[in-house]
C-alpha cells in the first residue's frame, strides 16, 4: 500500500517558500522546519511594486488601493498576501481563509474586474489596483441579482466557497451576459466545494 | 436539470393534520436555506473570523515522518525570534502528560508515531513572528521503518510493535500485539451457511485513509478574562461532547468557568470538526500567557485526520438461485491513536447487518453472518470521524460482493437485491428489529429511472461506457441519552431555539425551525435560532453521523408540544373554553375551528413577557424490550440484549446508478451520468436534495475517484490539494444527467410498529448516499471493462490502467 514515489519536495508550499526567504533574509537561521530541508532560495526575488521598486521582504510600505469603492492606504509588509491584507488589515472577513495554497479558489477577489486568487497575490503588487470583495457587490442594502440568484437556487451548503464562486460568476456575467452551461463550469472551474454544490452554482450563475 | 422525483406526501398530509399539527404546510416544504443572506454577503460569523484584540498567534512544528525517533529538540532560536511569546514542548509543564481523548499526547516527545504529529507549538505577537520561529525550531530524528499496513499490523507476529499501551484488552486477543480493540458479530451457523452455497467468493478490498478536504481551516481562539474564566469560540460540528470537556481538561479549567461558542455555521467538517480539535492548544496557551491566543490547524490542513485505512477481507456465499446463504467480514482497520477507530468497527458492524439476510430467511433460521473487526496500531495519519464512518468501509465490499455475486450468477443487479433485502420489523444478524426500511422502493426507483436512460451512448473508441448500480445502508447512532433543547417564547409570537447541534452547511438552522413551525402552527420567518453558547444552551447531541435531524429535530417537537400547553393552559379560560378545546393557526391560538373566538400570543401570555419551556428526547428507565432505546450488546457475538434492543437509532437505505465513460488507451474515466436516491420523509425537499447531490454525488464520488493518500515509510506525499487531488466541477456530470428520488417511508410513523420518538418519522440524511459511491462506480467501471477495481478511490489513471493490466 506504500508507493516507492520518494518525497521529492517535502514541506515547500509556495507559503514555505515566501517563509523560508524570511528566515534565510531575516533571522539569517538555516531553513529547519521539522528537521526537513527546505528548498534553499538560492536567489529569492524579493517583490517589487509596480514602479520596479525593490522592497525587501520584511519592510513595509504605504500603498493604496480601492476596495469595494473605497480608497484605502495602509503600511503594508511585502510578506503580505492580499488575503491577509484584506481580512486582517482592512477588516473585510468574507473573504475566507481556505487552502492558502492556491488550489481551492474560496478566496478569489476581483483585481481590476479579474478573478485572481488573493492568497497567491501579495498584498503590494496590488498597489493602485481596485478590488471587489464579496462585501462589495450588495449595493445600498440590495443584493446584486447574482446573489439573489445563489439564495434562490440555495447555492450554498457552509458556504466557505461561495465567494469564490460568486465573483468568478460576476467576471463572467460582466463579460458576457447570457454564458453557456460549459462556459460558466469552465469559469468556476478553479473554485473547489466541498459540499459539493456545482450544479447549482452553475444554475444561480446562468440564472442571475 | 436532471429529474427531481419525489414520492407523494398526501397520506401523511392528513395524518398529521389528523395529530394536530399543521398538517404539512411548514414541514416537505422547499423553504429557503435560512442562512442565505449571511452566506452571500460574507457576513456570516465563521469560527476563522473572529477576531479578539490583542489576539496572540501560533505554528506548530510537526513530525515529517511516520515513525521516527528525535534524537535532539532545539527551541532557542525559536525562543530569540523577534515577537516569540512561548515556546511549547511536551516537556512544558502546561503540556506535560497531556493526552487528548485517552490517548493522543498533545504534544509529544521521544518518538513521533505519525507524519504531522506536533511536537513544539510557538506562540508569537504576530503569526509571521510564530512562522519565522517554528522555522528556527532545530529537530533532529532517527527514521524508523513505519508500520503502515493494518493487515501485517494486526498478526500474531507483526513486522513491528509500535505501541504498548492499549486502551482495551480483550482476554482472547491479548497476543496480537499491535491490537487495540477487535469487534464481533457471530449469529447462525455460518460453516453450514458456506457449506450449502453453490458459489462462494472471497475477496480483499482496501478503502484508503481520505481526508475531509474541508477548505476552511479548524481554528479556535480562546480569550481568559483574568477572573479565571475563559472563552472560547471554535470551528466544530457540535459544543458540548467533547470540544468543551477537552478543552476545560487540557487547560485545568473547571468546566462552568469556561464558556465555548459555536459558529453560525460550521465551515464545512464533514466528520473532521467534530471535536474542535484545536480548542485544547488555545485554552492551555491563552491560560499561560494570560492573552488571547488564536490556534488554526492550517498548517496540515489536509491531513490534520482522516478516515481510517480499511482493509476488508470478504468471503461471501449464494445458491444459484441468488439466495445468500453466509458472509464472513473481515475488518483490518490501521490508526496510530485509537480515538475514533472503535466507533468505526462499531459503525461498520451496524451496517453490515441491517441490509440483508444472509442467510435466506427460508434457508436458515438466522442469518449466518460473521464480522471482525481489528484496530491496530499502525504509522498510518490519525484517524477521525468521517461521513459515514465505518459505514463506507464495509458498504464498498459489502454492495461490491452483492454485485460481484449477481455478475457470477448472471443475474440482474435489482433482482438479487430485492431476493436477499431485510423486511420490516425483521430481526438483524445482531438479533436487532429492523425499522424503516426503505430499501425496496427507493432501488426499484433509480433503476427505474437508470433504465430511463435508454441504450448506452456509442463513444469514438478507446473510450468504452459503463453503467453501474448499487444499493446501501446508512445507520446513525446519536447520543440517545442527553439531548435537551429550549425554546423561548416571546409575547410578540416569535420563538428562540436554544440548542446544540450545528448548522454545518446541511440546514440545520433551516429543519429546526421547519420543525417548530409544523409543530406550532405558525410562520417559519417568527421562528429564529440563538447562537451556540455553552453558557445558555443545554448539552445536546452534535450534528454528527446523520442523526442531528432526528436526534435534535425530536427534542423540538417534543418542546413544542409542551409550548403549546403552555400556551393554551394560559389561554383557555381568556377564550371561555378549555385547553382541550384550543388551536393555533397562523400565530394566533383560537377554539378549534373557530376564528372568531381567537387570541393573540401576547394577550394569551399576559402579563408574561416570554417563558421558556424545555424538550427532550431522552429515554426512560424500565422500556419494554421492544422500545427504541439505546442498545447493549454482548462482546463477543455482537447479539442485541435486553432490555433495550435498538443499537441503531434509525436505518437510511439508498440506491444509485452511475454511467461512466473510461479511455482504454490512457485510464482516463469521467462520470458522465449519475442518479441518488433516500428513502427518507424530506423535511424539506430543496436540501435534502442538496445532501443527495452534494454528499452523495460530489463527495461520495470524490472518494470513490482520484483523492489516493500516498504514503512513503509513512510519510504522506499528498498533503496539499495540489498533490491530493480532489475533483472539480469539470470531472462531474452537466445538470441534466444528475438525477434525485426521495422515496419516504411511512411505516416509519404510521406503520403497525411504528418508531417512537422521532419527529414525525424524518430521519438524518446526509451521509447516507455518500457511503454508496464507491460500489456504484466500481460496478460500472466493471461494466465497462470487465475488472473488478477492489480500491476505493478507484478512478486514478493509475488504477484504471492497473486494472487494464497496463501499468
Amino acid at each position: 500500500m506504500t508507493e516507492e514515489k520518494k518525497p521529492e519536495k517535502k514541506g515547500v508550499s509556495r507559503r514555505g517558500f515566501i517563509q523560508g526567504a524570511v528566515a534565510g533574509l531575516v533571522v539569517g537561521a538555516a531553513a529547519t522546519y521539522g528537521a526537513t530541508t527546505m528548498m534553499q532560495p538560492t536567489t529569492p526575488a524579493p517583490p517589487t511594486t509596480p514602479t520596479g521598486e525593490v522592497v525587501g521582504p520584511a519592510e513595509a510600505k504605504t500603498i493604496t488601493m480601492t476596495i469595494n469603492g473605497v480608497t484605502v492606504m495602509n503600511s503594508v509588509k511585502a510578506r503580505w498576501t492580499l488575503q491577509k491584507y484584506i481580512r486582517d488589515v482592512v477588516g473585510l472577513r468574507g473573504t475566507p481563509e481556505a487552502c492558502d495554497n492556491g488550489a481551492c479558489g474560496n478566496c478569489t477577489i476581483l483585481k481590476d474586474g479579474i478573478p485572481v486568487l488573493s492568497c497567491s497575490m501579495l498584498a503590494i503588487d496590488c498597489a493602485g489596483a481596485d478590488i471587489t470583495t464579496i462585501e462589495g457587490l450588495a449595493s445600498g442594502g440590495t443584493l446584486s441579482s447574482i446573489q439573489q440568484s445563489f439564495i434562490k437556487n440555495t447555492a450554498f451548503q457552509c458556504g466557505g466557497c461561495t465567494p469564490g464562486f460568486i465573483l468568478c460568476g460576476k467576471a463572467l456575467k460582466d463579460k458576457k451576459s447570457s454564458p453557456s452551461e460549459d462556459e460558466v463550469r469552465e469559469a468556476v472551474s478553479g473554485v473547489l466545494c466541498r459540499c459539493g454544490t456545482y450544479e447549482r452554482v452553475v444554475k444561480a450563475i446562468m440564472e442571475a | 436539470m436532471g429529474t427531481r422525483f419525489v414520492g407523494s406526501l398526501e397520506p401523511f398530509k392528513d395524518k398529521m393534520a389528523e395529530q394536530g399539527y399543521s398538517g404539512l404546510r411548514y414541514m416537505a416544504q422547499r423553504e429557503l436555506d435560512v442562512n442565505g443572506t449571511a452566506i452571500v454577503t460574507g457576513n456570516v460569523k465563521y469560527t476563522s473570523s473572529v477576531q479578539v484584540p490583542g489576539c496572540l498567534y501560533t505554528r506548530f512544528v510537526r513530525s515529517p515522518y511516520g515513525s521516527a525517533k528525535i534524537t535532539s529538540l532545539n527551541t532557542s532560536k525559536a525562543e530569540n525570534t523577534p515577537g516569540v511569546v512561548k515556546v511549547f514542548t511536551a516537556k512544558s509543564p502546561e503540556f506535560a502528560g497531556k493526552l487528548y481523548l485517552g490517548d493522543v499526547p498533545l504534544l509529544t516527545e521521544g518518538e513521533v508515531f505519525f507524519d504531522t504529529q506536533p511536537i513544539v507549538m510557538i506562540v508569537a505577537e504576530t503569526q509571521e513572528a510564530a512562522d519565522d520561529a517554528a522555522h528556527a525550531v532545530e529537530v533532529k530524528y532517527e527514521v524508523m521503518d513505519a508500520l503502515t499496513d493494518p493487515v501485517a499490523a494486526r498478526d500474531l507476529n507483526p513486522p513491528k510493535v509500535t505501541h504498548t499501551p492499549r486502551l482495551i484488552t480483550p482476554p482472547f486477543e491479548a497476543e496480537r500485539p499491535n491490537v487495540i480493540n477487535c469487534f464481533y458479530v457471530r449469529s447462525g451457523d455460518i460453516e453450514q451457511g458456506f457449506a450449502d452455497a453453490d458459489v462462494i467468493i472471497e475477496e480483499e478490498f482496501t478503502t484508503e485513509a481520505d481526508p475531509h478536504g474541508y477548505l476552511v481551516p479548524i481554528t479556535a481562539t480562546a480569550q481568559p478574562h483574568g477572573d479565571g474564566t475563559m472563552t472560547l469560540w471554535v470551528d466544530v460540528q457540535n459544543i458540548h461532547p467533547v470540544p468543551w470537556p477537552t478543552a476545560a481538561a487540557a487547560a485545568e479549567i473547571p468546566m462552568d468557568k469556561l464558556n465555548v461558542i459555536g459558529p453560525d455555521v460550521c465551515a464545512g467538517g464533514f466528520g473532521g470538526k467534530n471535536c474542535g480539535a484545536p480548542g485544547p492548544y488555545a485554552a492551555i496557551a491563552a491560560k499561560s500567557t494570560g492573552r488571547p491566543v488564536r490556534v488554526a490547524f492550517d498548517d496540515n490542513r489536509l491531513q490534520h485526520a482522516t478516515r481510517p485505512w480499511n482493509v476488508c477481507q470478504i468471503k461471501a456465499g449464494a445458491k444459484n438461485d441468488g439466495k445468500f446463504t453466509a458472509i464472513d467480514i473481515t475488518f483490518n482497520i490501521g490508526t496510530p491513536y485509537a480515538v475514533f477507530s472503535l466507533s468505526v468497527m462499531e459503525r461498520a458492524r451496524e451496517a453490515i447487518t441491517c441490509t440483508y439476510h444472509w442467510g435466506h430467511r427460508d434457508l436458515y433460521e438466522r442469518p449466518n453472518v460473521m464480522f471482525t473487526a481489528y484496530d491496530s496500531y499502525c504509522n498510518l495519519v490519525e484517524t477521525m470521524s468521517y461521513r459515514g464512518f465505518g459505514v463506507l468501509e464495509s458498504q464498498f465490499p459489502h454492495e461490491t460482493m452483492v454485485n460481484m455475486l449477481a455478475a457470477k450468477l448472471g443475474m440482474d443487479r435489482l433482482e438479487i437485491r430485492l431476493l436477499n433485502l431485510t423486511k420490516e420489523g425483521e430481526r438483524s444478524a445482531q438479533n436487532e428489529i429492523i425499522r424503516s426500511q426503505g430499501s425496496e422502493g427507493v432501488q426499484k426507483k433509480v433503476y427505474e429511472m437508470m433504465q430511463a436512460w435508454g441504450p448506452k451512448p456509442s463513444v469514438p473508441a478507446p473510450w468504452v461506457v459503463g453503467r453501474g448500480f448499487t444499493g446501501a445502508n446508512k445507520y446513525s447512532q446519536g447520543d440517545m441519552v442527553h439531548n435537551l433543547i429550549f425554546l423561548k417564547l416571546r409575547s410578540t409570537g416569535i420563538i428562540d431555539i436554544i440548542a446544540d447541534s450545528m448548522d454545518i452547511g446541511q440546514g440545520m438552522n433551516t429543519v429546526s425551525r421547519q420543525f417548530v413551525a409544523e409543530a406550532m402552527n405558525i410562520p417559519i420567518e417568527n421562528v429564529r435560532k440563538v447562537e451556540v453558547n455553552t453558557a445558555y444552551v443545554p448539552w445536546t447531541s452534535d450534528s454528527f453521523s446523520s442523526s442531528a435531524t432526528d436526534d435534535i429535530g425530536q427534542a423540538i417537537v417534543d418542546a413544542a408540544k409542551n409550548a403549546k400547553e403552555k400556551l393554551f393552559e394560559w389561554a383557555a379560560p381568556k377564550l371561555g373554553t378549555s385547553a382541550s378545546n384550543l388551536e393555533t393557526v397562523d400565530g394566533m391560538i383560537q377554539e378549534k375551528g373557530k376564528p372568531e373566538n381567537a387570541i393573540s400570543w401576547k394577550d394569551a401570555m399576559a402579563p408574561r413577557p416570554h417563558t421558556i419551556v424545555q424538550g427532550s428526547k431522552n429515554w426512560p428507565d424500565g422500556a419494554p424490550n421492544d422500545y427504541d432505546g439505546p442498545g447493549k450488546n454482548d462482546y463477543y457475538t455482537g447479539q442485541a440484549l435486553g432490555p433495550y434492543f435498538r443499537l441503531i437509532m434509525h436505518m437510511n437505505f439508498m440506491a444509485q446508478a452511475y454511467e461512466v465513460m473510461i479511455n482504454k488507451e490512457t485510464g482516463e474515466s469521467k462520470i458522465t451520468k449519475w442518479i441518488g436516491g433516500n428513502d427518507a420523509l424530506p423535511v424539506n425537499p430543496t436540501l435534502l436534495e442538496g445532501q443527495i447531490i452534494g454528499g452523495g454525488l460530489y463527495h461520495g464520488a470524490s472518494n470513490a475517484m482520484y483523492e489516493e493518500n500516498i504514503y512513503d515509510n509513512g510519510s504522506i506525499l499528498t498533503k496539499d490539494l495540489v498533490d491530493w487531488k480532489m475533483p472539480t466541477i469539470l470531472d462531474f456530470p452537466k445538470m441534466d444527467d444528475i438525477h434525485t428520488a426521495i422515496v419516504p417511508v411511512w411505516g416509519e410513523y404510521f406503520g403497525e410498529n411504528p418508531r417512537v420518538n422521532c419527529p414525525f418519522g424524518a430521519k438524518g440524511v446526509g451521509e447516507g448516499v455518500d457511503v454508496a459511491s464507491p460500489s456504484g462506480i466500481v460496478d460500472a467501471i466493471h461494466d465497462a471493462i470487465g475488472v473488478w477495481i477492489k480500491n476505493a478511490p478507484a478512478m486514478s489513471q493509475k488504477r484504471i490502467l492497473e486494472a487494464l493490466g497496463k501499468a
